[in-house]
């Protein structure tokens, strides 16, 4: 459905060339889950946004394809382009509350690309979006969809966007931490809609999330990003019961875990990875994961470890286990 | 939303009030009065002066001359105009009219004007047009509108494509209703255009700033992702949430439009309200100078009264807070 190949997107600005998005493979299967997980700053919004082709100056896509059902995005005009956007590629952001127009009502956000995808009417378009505003779970929708955004409470705003994205019912949905504004209840009620509507429309879902818990729920595969680098993909299961990369390791260890099945919950300090994320501008040299890398070897700080396949749906860059590394 | 409208009208009450109170304190702290200039005359006795002056109540301390224009203005007196020797509500009426059509105009100027040449200077940012745009607005605004004033009669002068000064021609009672409007267009095009020229000069900057604020939100960004076409992000996304601040600035332009009215109308001798205040304070004519002050402030209040109904008809955030307060 989708294959992402060593996407390139760089920001050049005056202090120098931001690679955010450095070598990026990805691929998303018909009907599955991909989790995008990594720190804040990894390039996994930018990666989302260079899907769509949204990437704005001073930010350019470098290099690399994103083929999705056969045609390379990076190829097609603007105007193909809008036809594949919202249409067949959908996307549902982190901040629902900002990422709704303040001044438009719930119905016309709704039905705009409605009218503008599928060519209905204003009235249809209305009438369908009532219909998609039901679905996501909006109580109400008839009087709903002349409400303005403030009007609506952050889990209700999520529950559009959602609606917004699915209305054109699109193939792939992109969900840029669709739940990490909302409180808890409210994000199980929308990780709920999203995997109810996700089998009912045979969505595929890249999903991008800092929150391991929603992988664990929710992902076919996991990929694990690093300074615009995919560091290990995986499917979930052996992402979490044997995970390869130290960096996969840092972030499972890094989850606050509570001990069930004791009267007297016992909590058990959370380990986080040492040092903090590098500046994309200064990157270490080699494997830039190698400072705060616990098995560091000799030869990390001097070239990146190549995607090494440990079987056929395993992939990790790291000179752990790489063949051809030598061993200190 | 009726009381609403109701409240900020009695608000400007006790501000006019207030607004006039200032005034009459400042003409009183003013050395002499209407008839310093005469009492200079060989030919007038000093009673003579003194009747008069008792005659017209300038004898009286200004307080009792405030409470005595208050009274009349209860009843619609708005007094005596001692120079013009006539009402001054006979004297202002026509040139309130001329005055508010002039700053009407000159708005729409600027807003056409500004709007456009705004969203194509956000649109290009930092491209040659945006540079053209910003440099120009900076000249404009760096001109006094004195000099814009004779250039524009100059222009009038020498093209003969306008009329110079004036608001209505000869005969203008004997014309249709239609040439009527063309008339008064002709005459009202310069002095309304070098009028807005200053304020378009401001609103494109604004127009500009806020627009490019406004593309950089998320929801423009989820707009994009939706597939709309450009167009349709810029006007229906992006213009519409640009307008807000826009519509917050309108507010006191149109007091601002009235002092620098006061230019446009002496220089090119457009029978307004800024003609007769100047008039009215060179010849210190208290009742006169209190209309065009009063006028003033009913500018400056009812301008921001307009803006806050707008700006509630355009977004609905203000719109909802109004409604539960």
């Amino acid at each position: 459905m989708l294959e992402v190949k060593n996407l390139q997107t760089h920001f050049s600005l005056d202090q120098g060339v931001i690679k955010a998005v450095d070598g990026v493979d990805l691929r998303v299967a018909q009907g599955e889950t991909l989790a995008l997980v990594g720190e804040s700053g990894c390039g996994k919004t930018v990666t989302a946004l260079s899907i769509l082709r949204l990437i704005d100056e001073p930010g350019r896509i470098a290099g690399g394809s994103i083929t999705f059902k056969g045609q390379d995005l990076l190829r097609l005009t603007e105007s193909e382009m809008l036809r594949i956007r919202g249409k067949e590629i959908a996307m549902v952001f982190q901040e629902p509350m900002s990422s709704l127009n303040p001044v438009l009502t719930v119905g016309d956000q709704v039905a705009e690309a409605v009218q503008v995808h599928l060519k209905k009417s204003k009235k249809e378009a209305l009438r369908l979006a009532t219909a998609v505003l039901r679905a996501v779970g909006i109580p109400d929708p008839d009087r709903r969809i002349a409400d303005y955004p403030h009007q609506l409470s952050g889990g209700a705003c999520q529950r559009l966007m959602i609606a917004m994205a699915l209305s054109c019912n699109p193939s792939l949905l992109i969900a840029d931490e669709p739940t990490s504004s909302l409180d808890g209840i409210t994000q199980a009620q929308i990780l709920d809609v999203l995997a109810r509507l996700k089998a009912e429309f045979n969505l595929s879902l890249l999903l991008i999330t800092h929150n391991l818990g929603l992988v664990a729920q929710f992902a076919d595969r996991v990929a694990v990003m690093y300074t615009g680098k995919i560091v290990e993909d995986a499917p979930v299961n052996a992402i979490f019961k044997d995970p390869k990369h130290p960096y996969t390791v840092g972030l499972l260890n890094s989850i606050p875990r509570i001990s069930h099945g004791n009267p007297r919950v016992r909590r058990v300090k959370f380990r986080s990875i040492d040092g903090n994320v590098p500046d994309l501008l200064a990157l270490p040299p080699g494997c830039t994961f190698a400072p705060r890398c616990p098995d560091r070897m000799a030869k990390c700080p001097m070239s990146f470890p190549e995607p090494t396949p440990l079987d056929a749906r395993h992939i990790v860059r790291c000179f752990k286990f790489d063949p051809q590394a030598v061993p200190d | 939303m009726t009381t609403f409208i109701v409240q900020r009208l009695l608000s400007l009450i006790p501000l006019v009030l207030a607004v006039a109170l200032f005034s009459f304190v400042l003409i009183d702290a003013a050395p002499g009065d209407f008839l310093t200039e005469l009492s200079l005359n060989p030919h007038v006795s000093p009673e003579t002066i003194a009747s008069l002056r008792t005659k017209y109540g300038l004898d009286r301390p200004w307080y009792i001359q405030y409470f005595k224009w208050v009274r009349g203005m209860a009843t619609g007196d708005f007094g005596y105009s001692f120079s013009y020797n006539r009402p001054v509500l006979d004297l202002i009426g026509e040139r309130v009219i001329n005055t508010s059509l002039l700053a009407l105009i000159s708005l729409l100027f600027a807003l056409t004007i500004s709007i456009p040449f705004g969203v194509i200077a956000a649109l290009y940012r930092y491209k040659w047009i945006d540079k053209v745009l910003c440099s120009f607005s900076f000249l404009i605004l760096s001109f006094p509108s004195l000099f814009l004033s004779l250039l524009a009669m100059l222009f009038a002068a020498s093209s003969g494509w306008f009329p110079i000064g004036g608001a209505r021609s000869l005969g203008y009672e004997n014309l249709s209703s239609i040439r009527k409007l063309t008339d008064f267009l002709h005459h009202a095009f310069l002095p309304a255009l070098v009028l807005s020229l200053r304020m378009s000069a401001i609103y494109v900057r604004q127009v500009r700033v806020t627009l490019l604020d406004v593309l950089s939100q998320d929801y423009i960004r989820t707009a994009r992702a939706k597939g709309l076409p450009k167009r349709m992000v810029i006007f229906k996304h992006g213009l519409r949430n640009a307008l807000n601040p826009l519509i917050s600035m309108f507010g006191n332009s149109l007091a601002s439009l009235l002092s620098g009215a006061f230019v446009v109308e002496v220089v090119i001798s457009w029978p307004g309200i800024g003609s007769l205040t100047l008039t009215a304070l060179l010849s210190r004519d208290p009742y006169l100078l209190m209309a065009c002050l009063t006028y003033a402030s009913i500018l400056l209040l009812g301008g921001n009264l307009l803006a806050d109904l707008l700006l509630a008809f355009t977004d609905p955030r203000v719109r909802f807070v109004r409604a539960n307060p």
